[in-house]
């Protein structure tokens, strides 16, 4: 085996075992080389002179495990089993909502938007990419707490989908302390918010008595919560005021869709529903400010970690 | 003699290697910008051999410095033509050199007064 060849061989090591930006990877093949030749120079022959530097540089998969759990902003990257098995609990759902939602309100509406950004999130939870598992922690944590909410007091959810949503979000908890980076637990918060805004913009597209309420908090605290969210995977200090914009208009959602009557008999339950996913929301996003603020990159943010 | 103790003599314990390598980073790169290689060389110099660190995992370390905005990395052509990754510090790493300098007074300071033989 000559020198080049040791060379390849451990660098395929480090990127058989994660996958490894290109810098990195020069980065430490230029060091290799600079050691050998050290070694060279002090009299060790070519071949063991490289077997030496690799020896002093580490075990290769541990160097790789290394760099990608640092190099992975928002916490330890999901493993492939758990994000495939998430990801196969996600699909017939998607496939179900677009079944029944589809025929009635076509892909430009709610429904249809919902879905395409399912689809999207879904994709990226399958590529394992970092942010993806934030974002699907806190959507289906908001999900199962409406499902939760729905089902102890009036409507029976279908169990399938309750037991596919508490599924999903098992294998993308994070069980573990430290599994989660602050800019992970910022942008899962974040998420949160916009759940509980979308719910508040629900009451102003259909209101209970058929007709539309303009709900101006609820409408800048969804787009703020959102760009939040944008925010927080761009890592940028403005997402972090995006987010301290939607915790007061998120308390301001409440006060504009509390005082509506309802003629259906669970009007109680309903309103309860409100106050607890706003008031949660409008707390999801203040201490996500503080979090994102403290976590973040730059003031404008970084694309560096969108895919990866 | 206990093995753990005759490890303990032969090499500084893996924990505190990995708790010294924040501040030990942030002040070789005080004194200038400098690259991976040249770095570990500085470690063993300091040290006079005695840290030995794992060298593929200083740059774990590098990165996550530089994601927390203490350090910042940038490209420069070296001596050997090549492209080569440089650090250097930024503001904030100064001033986290001071407050890890601080602490580590601290904890040598207590250790010495509760060894010291009364």
């Amino acid at each position: 085996m000559t020198d080049e060849d040791l060379i390849a061989k451990y660098k395929l090591e480090l990127t058989s075992e994660a996958e490894l930006a290109r810098g990195d990877l020069d980065e430490i093949e230029d060091h290799l080389r600079v050691l050998a030749r050290e070694l060279r120079d002090r009299g060790m022959p070519r071949v063991e002179a490289v077997a030496e530097a690799c020896r002093r540089l580490g075990d290769p998969r541990a160097v790789a495990r290394e760099h990608a759990r640092v190099r992975s902003p928002f916490g330890a990257r999901l493993a492939k089993l758990r994000a495939y098995s998430a990801v196969a609990l996600w699909v017939p759902l998607l496939i179900s909502g677009a079944v029944t939602q589809l025929r009635w309100s076509g892909l430009v509406s709610l429904f249809g938007l919902q879905l395409v950004f399912g689809a999207l999130l879904a994709l990226a939870l399958g590529f394992r990419l970092s942010w993806a598992r934030p974002i699907v922690l806190g959507a289906v944590a908001c999900l199962i707490a409406r499902f939760a909410i729905l089902s102890a007091i009036v409507v029976h959810p279908p169990v399938m989908w309750c037991a596919a949503y508490v599924g999903i979000f098992a294998f993308v908890m994070p069980w573990r302390r430290g599994e989660l980076s602050t800019s992970g637990l910022a942008l899962a918060l974040q998420v949160w918010a916009v759940g509980s805004a979308a719910f508040a913009l629900e009451f102003q597209i259909t209101s209970a008595d058929g007709s539309h309420v303009m709900a101006m908090g609820a409408l800048i605290a969804f787009f703020a919560a959102a760009a939040a969210t944008i925010g927080g995977i761009l890592r940028a200090r403005w997402g972090a005021i995006a987010s301290l914009v939607a915790a007061p208009t998120l308390a301001l959602a409440m006060a504009e869709v509390l005082p509506l009557r309802f003629r259906f008999p669970f009007a109680l339950a309903t309103q309860l529903e409100m106050t607890g996913l706003l008031v949660s929301g409008a707390l999801a996003a203040t201490v996500a400010a503080i979090l994102s603020w403290r976590a973040a990159r730059s003031t404008l943010g970084t694309l560096q970690s969108v895919l990866h | 003699m206990p093995r753990a103790v005759r490890h303990a003599k032969e090499r500084i314990a893996k924990d505190l290697i990995a708790a010294s390598a924040t501040p030990l980073l942030l002040a070789i790169l005080q004194k200038g910008p400098s690259y991976g290689y040249a770095i570990i060389q500085a470690v063993r110099d300091l040290s006079g051999g005695e840290l030995e660190w794992s060298e593929g995992m200083l740059y774990p370390v590098l990165h996550r410095l530089e994601d927390q905005g203490l350090i910042e990395a940038y490209d420069q052509v070296g001596e050997t033509g090549r492209k080569r990754r440089y650090y250097r510090l930024r503001p904030d790493g100064r001033r986290a050199l001071s407050e890890e300098r601080r602490q580590w007074d601290l904890v040598t300071a207590v250790l010495a007064k509760a060894i010291k033989p009364a």
